[in-house]
């Protein structure tokens, strides 16, 4: 059950000035950059990682998740007005998005997604603050072969993330390795090339930055404006403040395909390695079966832009619950997030919830908060959303490398880090031009070394390492099964792919 | 086609490969002659073998499919650039593609590597405003805006934020 002592004791600490302050400038600046196409929200949350390090823990946490919510919402704006989504989980609201631009409802369909994104946000708030308790008292029951098998069970994700699982297979298990640098408990020192820095491990917060922001800057080389002159169609009405507030009211005239959305948003988004674009996926094609106007779905239907916005930021909940019960980042962003606890000195897991509880529910309340102001800033940054995409990348570049650059030595105040975060960098472009999935590097490096310690920790307890150990416990009998559900996805993908080779050759 | 002329088909792929083969074999091998073996092993050792396992298969699959495609079509020969250009066009986004991109891409990595060696020599304001002017003239951008005063804001308030208001103490070389 949910504590409210501790509950209003989180509400009480967001009425500081500087959290509040955080949390406009998070939504603010999460809505601009996922406005901006390719500035995904990992890497906005990545770039500001740094700036958070000098911050109290909540006023820090509570600014990346904003950066987070505004980004789910912001990648939706180029989505709809030029057809090319900020970031993969608004591909599906572009889907109506953008057919209502080209009929001239551009705003309208600006106005649909705002209030979907909030009301989305809204309820995967509550749902996290609902659920949490009660993940927490499961995972708290959790010993050392439990805790292995859920690390298991998060690098399972990688499985499902890629077209090709050993490509996947091999960056994950890279990334543990990875993960594993450093001294370890048995007091040996490990792949550190000799470098004393490594003796506490690679560095989290520099590797994610090289890898997730830094990487994609070589994407954007490529191109002159990210958007392209797509955007400059975007102005058409741009300041059409009437058709913007009447999407925005219509919106509310659908409760049940808001409800139906955002929970199977929650739901999804608590999946590892699912995340937005999967649940935007899923909730648009089932609001497609349920609603009078399925068959207008696709040609600029506005329950398509709420079915897709607010299953993309509801999933925000449930990914959040996952992260901070269990430990476990289902996707880029929450990994990144990781990073900002760790900056903070704060682990998340179940002992997160019983040592911090107030922070944590302040966390989770600030949620509840910046839905109602993504509502008004959300309608504020899409009134001059035009401007905002037509950034060109030679002005974005330098600037995202110098804010990445600066930001990684700040954190340690270490030029050893900016090194480090230019190889991982360089491993980043290379891993993309072959398309290898930087999620599973970045799982590997967050769970490596979780594995390890606990691996290490049912070995010590037993004596030995043996199936025997995880089968006679009642919960570690219950994860495997979890594993085996999870892994059932790959074994029909690589069964049905074999099939189809054997067709191939045979024919 | 041949068995080698496949392989050379897929040879920056199978170079990568055994890249990060070669460092996981390397580390393998650094912990087994550590004390404590069975310990220090018990998650590298399976680790490992699973990226010893993966690795033959993804050759195989490779070369496999590299024979089998050159067999069964003419297949358009596609180069680096073109494989970036499409991996980078499929990744989320589509805008249009810059002729300039290896140009713009040297002149960035290598700006930025003078960058990260420079900063704590010659100071974090001298060296970034260099950065930021030079990477902007070299990305294309001509203005007096987007060369000068763009990087003086930027500069500026990094400074201002970082080091007066946070109290971070940013590099400071024989310049400023």
């Amino acid at each position: 059950m949910v504590e409210f002592s501790s509950l209003w004791a989180g509400i009480t600490l967001l009425g500081d000035w500087q959290v509040i302050l955080m949390m406009v400038l998070g939504l603010l600046f999460g809505i601009i950059t996922g406005a901006i196409p390719g500035f995904s929200t990992p890497l906005a949350i990545s770039v500001m990682l740094p700036v958070t390090f000098s911050m109290e823990p909540l006023a820090a946490i509570v600014f990346l998740t904003c950066i987070y919510a505004g980004g789910n919402f912001g990648s939706s704006i180029s989505a709809i007005l030029i057809n090319i989504p900020g970031s993969p989980q608004a591909i599906v609201t572009g889907l109506d998005g953008y057919p209502m631009t080209r009929q001239g409802r551009g705003n309208e369909a600006l106005g649909f997604a705002v209030a979907s994104s909030a009301v989305g946000n809204l309820i995967g708030a509550i749902f996290l603050i609902l659920i949490m308790p009660l993940l927490v008292k499961f995972a708290l029951s959790f010993g050392p072969p439990e805790l292995f098998l859920v690390g298991v069970i998060g690098l399972t994700v990688i499985a499902s993330l890629h077209k090709s699982f050993l490509k996947a297979a091999i960056a994950g298990a890279f990334g543990v390795l990875l993960g594993t640098i450093g001294m370890t408990a048995a007091g040996s020192t490990r792949g550190t090339l000799g470098f004393y820095e490594l003796l506490d491990g690679v560095p989290l917060i520099p590797a994610l930055i090289g890898l997730i922001g830094f990487s994609e800057l070589f994407l954007m080389l490529q191109r002159t404006y990210v958007a392209g002159s797509a955007a400059s169609n975007a102005s058409q009405g741009r300041q059409d403040l009437t058709q913007l507030l009447r999407g925005f009211k219509q919106t509310f005239r659908h409760p049940f395909t808001l409800l139906r959305a955002s929970t199977i948003g929650v739901l999804i988004g608590g999946l590892p390695g699912a995340g937005g674009t999967v649940a935007s996926v899923v909730s648009y094609n089932e609001g497609r079966r349920y609603s009078k106007n399925g068959a207008n779905f696709g040609n600029g239907e506005p329950e398509g832009v709420i079915n897709a916005e607010a299953a993309n930021n509801a999933s925000e909940g449930g990914a959040l619950a996952l992260m901070l019960s269990l430990g476990i980042p289902g996707g880029l962003a929450t990994a990144v997030l990781i990073g900002g606890f760790m900056l903070q000195g704060l682990i998340p897991g179940p002992r997160l919830f019983l040592d911090n509880p107030a922070l944590l529910y302040g966390v989770m309340s600030a949620q509840v908060f910046a839905s109602f102001m993504l509502l008004f800033f959300g309608l504020l940054v899409s009134f001059y959303a035009a401007k905002i995409i037509q950034v060109p990348t030679v002005v974005l570049i330098p600037l995202i490398a110098l804010f990445s650059i600066v930001g990684t030595y700040a954190v340690k105040l270490l030029m050893f880090d900016v090194y480090i975060m230019l190889v991982f960098a360089a491993f980043g472009i290379v891993l993309r031009k072959f398309d290898y999935p930087l999620i599973a590097v970045i799982l590997g490096l967050i769970l490596g070394p979780i594995l390890d310690g606990q691996l290490m920790r049912t070995f010590q307890g037993a004596g030995e390492l043996s199936l025997s150990i995880f089968l006679n416990r009642p919960m570690s009998l219950l994860l495997l099964g979890i594993l085996a559900l999870s892994l059932l996805p790959l074994m029909i993908r690589l069964v049905r792919g074999h099939l189809k080779n054997k067709e191939t050759v045979d024919g | 086609m041949g068995l080698m002329p496949a392989i050379k088909k897929v040879t920056s792929e199978i170079v990568v490969l055994l890249l990060i083969f070669g460092f996981s074999a390397d580390y393998y091998f650094e912990v087994s002659a550590l004390p404590s073996r069975t310990i220090n092993l018990l998650l590298i050792q399976p680790v490992f073998m699973v990226i010893a396992i993966s690795t033959i298969a993804l050759i195989f699959i490779m070369v496999r499919d590299a024979l089998r495609s050159s067999a069964t079509s003419v297949s358009v020969q596609s180069s680096p650039t073109k494989d970036v250009v499409a991996a980078a066009l499929s990744d989320s986004s589509a805008g249009p593609v810059d002729p300039h991109f290896i140009k713009n891409g040297i002149a960035f990595g290598v700006c930025t590597l003078a960058y990260v060696l420079l900063l704590d020599r010659l100071g974090f304001i001298s060296s970034s405003l260099l950065y930021l002017s030079i990477l902007i003239y070299l990305l294309g951008g001509r203005s007096f805006w987007l060369t000068v005063v763009l990087p003086i804001a930027v500069v500026g308030f990094l400074y201002v934020t970082m080091s007066i208001l946070l109290k971070f103490p940013l590099p400071q070389g024989f310049l400023i």
